[in-house]
């Protein structure tokens, strides 16, 4: 991205300071949800396009973003089977053994139980913004979490 | 470190490792959509899809229905890696024909439905719903279609389905509404299918597929009559539903890959607003029996599953939570608080679905509670439940042995995934 002038964007929301201040830390998030360096890109990309789209009209701007790139993710696994079409090379490989074992147990969660997980204890969200972000109830917030960490501890034994 | 402090930093520590991953710079070589370009060429690339969208109604995908149903799970999959042994009941001789009736007598919302947002703007007559129906746009740029107005009324609010289970709905305020229309082409907007998906007309949702979305994958167990295959029912997309006898059919997408094949799947129930539905008599206390099931319980959290079970010979519905009380060897309640959804065992904040009994058929739900924090001290045992099926007012006591700690219990929708 350069310059980083958008014409015609509406007033309030600057896309393009959104794409350079949150960009990187999207695309991270994306890839935990995703599982892939390619698709996570295209996500994020496709997320700022939506922001543009909406004429910026979008109240908090980083939590909508964040909401959409969920959405998006959660979209582009139903829509491609990613989780069973990537190809290997396409797949994310951990030097560190253990890190790796995780990562790919991780992968093999239910999007959202993947996705709570992620936004706990990556984004450090609070299980509150964690239902916002993911445009679901707290209770869905926190069953979602307990079974993915109980999923997580029964294959880990 | 407990176990699960363990796992949670493992967690993290995954987390990390895959955020410390580089991040390519800001030019993508775009797939598919496009990417994000300075300038003229995102301005055209977001006019031409502004354009599409505008002219195909792909706005009401991305308006506040579409993100109700990702609330509800419904671009979910509630796929657990374990085997749910849950039970969805489905019909096995005929779809049902349901209208949307939210109004009490007095015009105002039955106290049944939760208001989940509220939004404001203006409506026109007419939409997916048939005569009588509306579409609403809010200030902001949603879209919401169908909505329903109490009969008479010329000023809102409408409620707005949420998703076909009903139980959450949004309100929508508008200061002047067009009479309804009387014409129009009456609709199918919302279906369940046989294996348990709830489906929503959205218009060209995903790229021009549809129109009606689907929400989640159900368990293929316990349908009646229906071979178990590991493919059953996945579905993305369908077809406008086409009435047949005993079965309506709609054609569906087994995924949403654009090349995916259409496959043929009956209809349980539609929704829609032609006059003449067969409107199945909801469940009553008195032609359903309460069964015990079984015991559960996972990191400190118990439970027991009970079940409905038709005893009367004819098909009723059923949707929502049931009403309960704990009482102890005298009957007496013993004042535990009760609480719908919001337990750990279960999907239980997952989409109340409509559960359709057929004679002898059963649907299951769930009550949960805290383990005995300590281990050690027993926790008050119960001596049976008043369990009062949804909307309804007259019970149906069943013996138990539970001894739930503390001084609350949750409890689970009917028709609801339980897990192991």
């Amino acid at each position: 991205m350069e310059g980083g002038t958008l014409t015609g964007r509406p007033p309030g929301v600057d896309v393009a300071d959104l794409f350079r201040r949150r960009r990187p830390e999207m695309v991270r998030l994306a890839r935990m949800m995703t599982g892939s360096m390619a698709v996570a890109e295209e996500v994020v990309q496709d997320a700022f396009l939506r922001i543009h789209e909406r004429q910026g009209d979008v109240g908090n701007p980083d939590a909508y973003l964040r909401m959409t790139v969920v959405n998006l993710c959660r979209n582009h696994r139903r829509r491609l089977g990613l989780e069973r079409r990537l190809a290997p090379d396409e797949r994310i490989v951990l030097t560190n053994p253990e890190v790796d074992e995780t990562w790919k147990l991780l992968t093999e969660l239910p999007f959202r139980q993947r996705a709570v997980l992620a936004l706990r204890f990556y984004s450090d969200l609070s299980e509150a913004e964690i239902a916002e972000a993911l445009g679901c109830r707290l209770g869905t917030v926190k069953s979602s979490l307990h079974r993915g960490l109980e999923t997580l501890r029964r294959k880990m034994s | 470190m407990t176990e699960r402090q363990v796992v949670e930093e493992r967690v993290r520590a995954a987390f990390r490792a895959v955020a410390d991953l580089p991040v390519s710079e800001g030019e993508v070589s775009g797939r598919g959509r496009g990417s994000l370009r300075p300038t003229r060429e995102l301005l055209a690339i977001a006019a031409v899809v502004l354009l599409v969208a505008g002219a195909i109604g792909l706005l009401v995908a991305f308006g506040p229905r579409s993100a109700s149903r990702h609330h509800n799970g419904g671009l979910t999959p509630a796929v657990s890696t374990t085997a749910p042994t849950t039970t969805m009941v489905v019909p096995t001789t005929r779809t049902l024909q349901l209208a949307f009736q939210p109004f009490t007598s007095a015009g105002t919302l039955s106290s049944r439905y939760h208001v989940r947002n509220t939004d404001s703007g203006t409506c026109q007559s007419g939409s997916q719903g048939g005569p009588g129906t509306y579409r609403c746009f809010g200030t902001k740029g949603g879209v919401y279609d169908p909505c329903f107005a109490a009969p008479g009324v010329t000023t809102g609010p409408l409620y707005c389905p949420v998703d076909p289970a009903y139980i959450e709905v949004d309100r929508f305020d508008t200061e002047s509404l067009p009479p309804p229309t009387s014409h129009g082409q009456p609709g199918v907007w919302a279906m369940q299918l046989i294996g348990g998906q709830q489906c929503l007309f959205v218009a060209a949702a995903w790229s021009g597929l549809g129109p009606f979305e689907c929400n989640e994958q159900l368990p293929p167990t316990q349908v009646p009559g229906y071979p178990v295959t590991p493919t059953y029912p996945a579905v993305a997309d369908c077809r406008t539903p086409v009435a047949g006898v005993p079965y309506w059919t709609t054609t569906c997408q087994t995924s949403l890959t654009d090349s995916a094949p259409f496959t043929a799947y009956e209809v349980a129930v539609v929704w829609d607003t032609t006059g003449t539905q067969v409107q199945a008599a909801e469940c009553k206390t008195n032609q359903l029996a309460v069964e015990p099931v079984s015991q559960q319980g996972a990191l400190g959290t118990e439970g027991t599953i009970l079940r409905f079970r038709s005893t009367s010979g004819l098909p009723c519905v059923m949707e929502g939570f049931p009403g309960l009380a704990l009482l102890d060897a005298s009957a007496s309640d013993m004042k535990y608080s009760v609480a719908r959804g919001g337990g750990m065992l279960t999907a239980m904040n997952d989409p109340v679905h409509l559960v359709l009994l057929e004679p002898d058929q059963t649907t299951e739900f769930m009550i949960e509670w805290p383990g005995n924090p300590q281990g050690t001290s027993p926790c008050p045992s119960v001596a049976s439940l008043l369990v009062t099926p949804p909307d309804n007012t007259s019970s149906v006591r069943v013996p138990t042995e539970i001894a739930p700690c503390g001084n609350g219990v949750a409890v689970s929708p009917v028709g609801i995934e339980i897990y192991p």
